[in-house]
């Protein structure tokens, strides 16, 4: 039910999006894998997140993938703040969130469903929540929107390393996977689009349900950016050799072992566009840029922070806006200094073909070792951040 | 359920803390034990005050406090009132903190289960 709440509640937002009217036919399909019949989850209407079939008319969200990002969303929520999240105290805090929820996703959701039912609950947290989800939905099904209206072949958001598929082998296609994420700098970014018509038209009508809107966003938004990214590394660290990582120093000896481990970790960053780190802090980027005034004031006027205590936010409605941007912006720029191993993982599986062939000319390889941040290290230097 | 929170909390993790304490606390309420609520209400709010919720963590040691003064239990009422003071502390009410600090530590069991003033 919240799911599809959330799927209907994004539609409707998708569907009033203007140039989506122009569109004579379109549906969406929430895919169930739990119930999914072989023939379904062997066709081209299977996706592990959500793509577009153009000739059908057809955007397919996969149910799981919402209700995976739904148990993390739950589980960040339980902390009103950002850096209160103990899966942002260490990686092994990540990697175990992870765990957890792939271990047994319904059940894991279930329990911190039921938390939301308790008689003491805060009934405005749970509405939040679920809009929260309705956002990630909206901006989703808003890229996937992007395919129809800009003609794009095809696309498929947010798909993952498959843990029965072999890891990227081929130095020529690591390259161009990897390079091909130049691309998510397109001007064409459709999913930011709907979400900037859709939060301005909310602002006509409630400048504070917008503001609290793309708090939502940022808040849904990073925790599937981070949630995927995490779970992707995880399969990709059980694929090289390590059962259960804790650490990106686990991470810098791994990948120290050869050359061809960047090469390998080309399949993290999917075959199209589907990097959702990526996508995520462009996407906060550009939205806030067009519902704030923050990126135009002054370098020294600017603060991450909110000047207010959480209690006095907490008594005074007036001061919450300033705390939601405060909040979204922390969002923002965590996610930038922590794509730090992503961007040096692409980086050197770019250059690999070159280093391999500078080892042939010296006669044997050097030993090469890249330094990946923790998340704890991002944190600390997001807290530095003024 | 309140065991297995405190295991929760030692092993670091606050989030799982929080659900089974506050199951716990449901369960006592359902069942009527009214003489277990101030205690599991600890662990909610010490559970809320490592996910860094002061404003909920101070909500759960000022019930415990009064709960527990009601029905005598001078241990867990010295508990509440030492982690309000913590939490009184971190918004920076010294104080405030300080008292309560002091209170809890006048505060003992005696051998009768009585105050015992030193």
């Amino acid at each position: 039910m919240v799911v599809s709440a959330a799927v209907e509640h994004a539609l409707g937002a998708a569907a009033s999006f203007a140039p989506a009217q122009s569109l004579d036919e379109l549906h969406l399909c929430l895919l169930n894998p739990a119930v999914a019949s072989p023939e379904l989850m062997a066709s081209p209407f299977f996706t592990a997140g959500c793509q577009a079939l153009l000739d059908e008319k057809i955007i397919v969200l996969n149910e799981q993938f919402l209700l995976e990002i739904e148990a993390a969303m739950r589980s960040f929520a339980q902390s009103d703040s950002l850096l209160g999240a103990p899966f942002l105290k260490n990686d092994a805090q990540m990697f175990g969130l992870v765990r957890r929820i792939d271990a047994d996703p319904a059940r894991y959701l279930a329990r911190l469903r039921r938390q939301a039912q308790r008689e003491t609950a805060d009934a405005d947290a749970e509405r939040h929540l679920q809009h929260e989800l309705a956002m990630v939905a909206l901006f989703f099904i808003g890229h996937e929107l992007g395919h129809f209206l800009h003609g794009h072949p095809s696309g498929e958001f947010a798909t993952f390393v498959d843990p029965d598929v072999p890891l990227e082998s081929r130095i020529e296609d690591a390259v161009v996977k990897l390079c091909r994420h130049v691309d998510e700098f397109e001007p064409t970014q459709w999913a930011n689009r709907v979400v900037v018509a859709h939060l301005t038209g909310l602002a006509k009508q409630d400048a504070a349900a917008s503001e609290r809107g793309l708090y939502g966003l940022a808040r849904g938004l990073f925790v599937a950016a981070i949630y995927t990214w995490y779970k992707d590394l995880d399969v990709f660290a059980r694929k090289m050799g390590i059962d259960a990582i804790a650490d990106t120093r686990q991470l810098n000896t791994m990948m120290m072992q050869g050359r061809e481990r960047y090469i390998h970790s080309a399949s993290l960053f999917g075959e199209r566009h589907r990097f959702t780190w990526l996508r995520a802090a462009l996407a906060l980027e550009v939205v806030m840029r067009a519902r704030t005034t923050w990126f135009d004031l002054a370098p020294e006027a600017r603060s991450i922070w909110c000047a207010h205590s959480t209690e006095a936010v907490a008594n005074d409605p007036t001061l919450r806006g300033a705390f939601w941007l405060a909040e979204s912006l922390q969002r923002y720029f965590l996610l930038c200094v922590s794509m730090d191993t992503a961007v040096k993982l692409a980086t050197v599986g770019c250059s690999t073909g070159w280093m391999l062939e500078a080892d042939r000319r010296r006669g044997g390889p050097q030993i090469f070792i890249m330094q990946f941040m923790g998340i704890d290290d991002a944190v600390a230097r997001v807290r530095q951040m003024r | 359920m309140a065991v297995l929170s405190i295991l929760f909390d030692q092993c670091g993790f606050p989030d799982l803390a929080l659900t089974a304490a506050e199951e716990s606390v449901d369960l006592d309420r359902r069942l009527g034990l009214d003489e277990l609520i101030h205690g599991d209400l600890l662990n909610v709010g010490t559970a809320h005050l490592n996910l860094d919720n002061d404003a909920k963590a101070d909500a759960c040691f000022r019930e415990a406090l009064a709960l527990a003064l009601a029905r005598g239990d001078w241990a867990n009422a010295a508990s509440a009132s030492t982690n309000l003071g913590n939490v009184l502390a971190k918004r920076g009410e010294m104080t405030k903190a300080i008292m309560l600090l002091q209170v809890s530590e006048i505060d003992r069991y005696d051998v009768d289960g009585r105050v015992r003033r030193r």
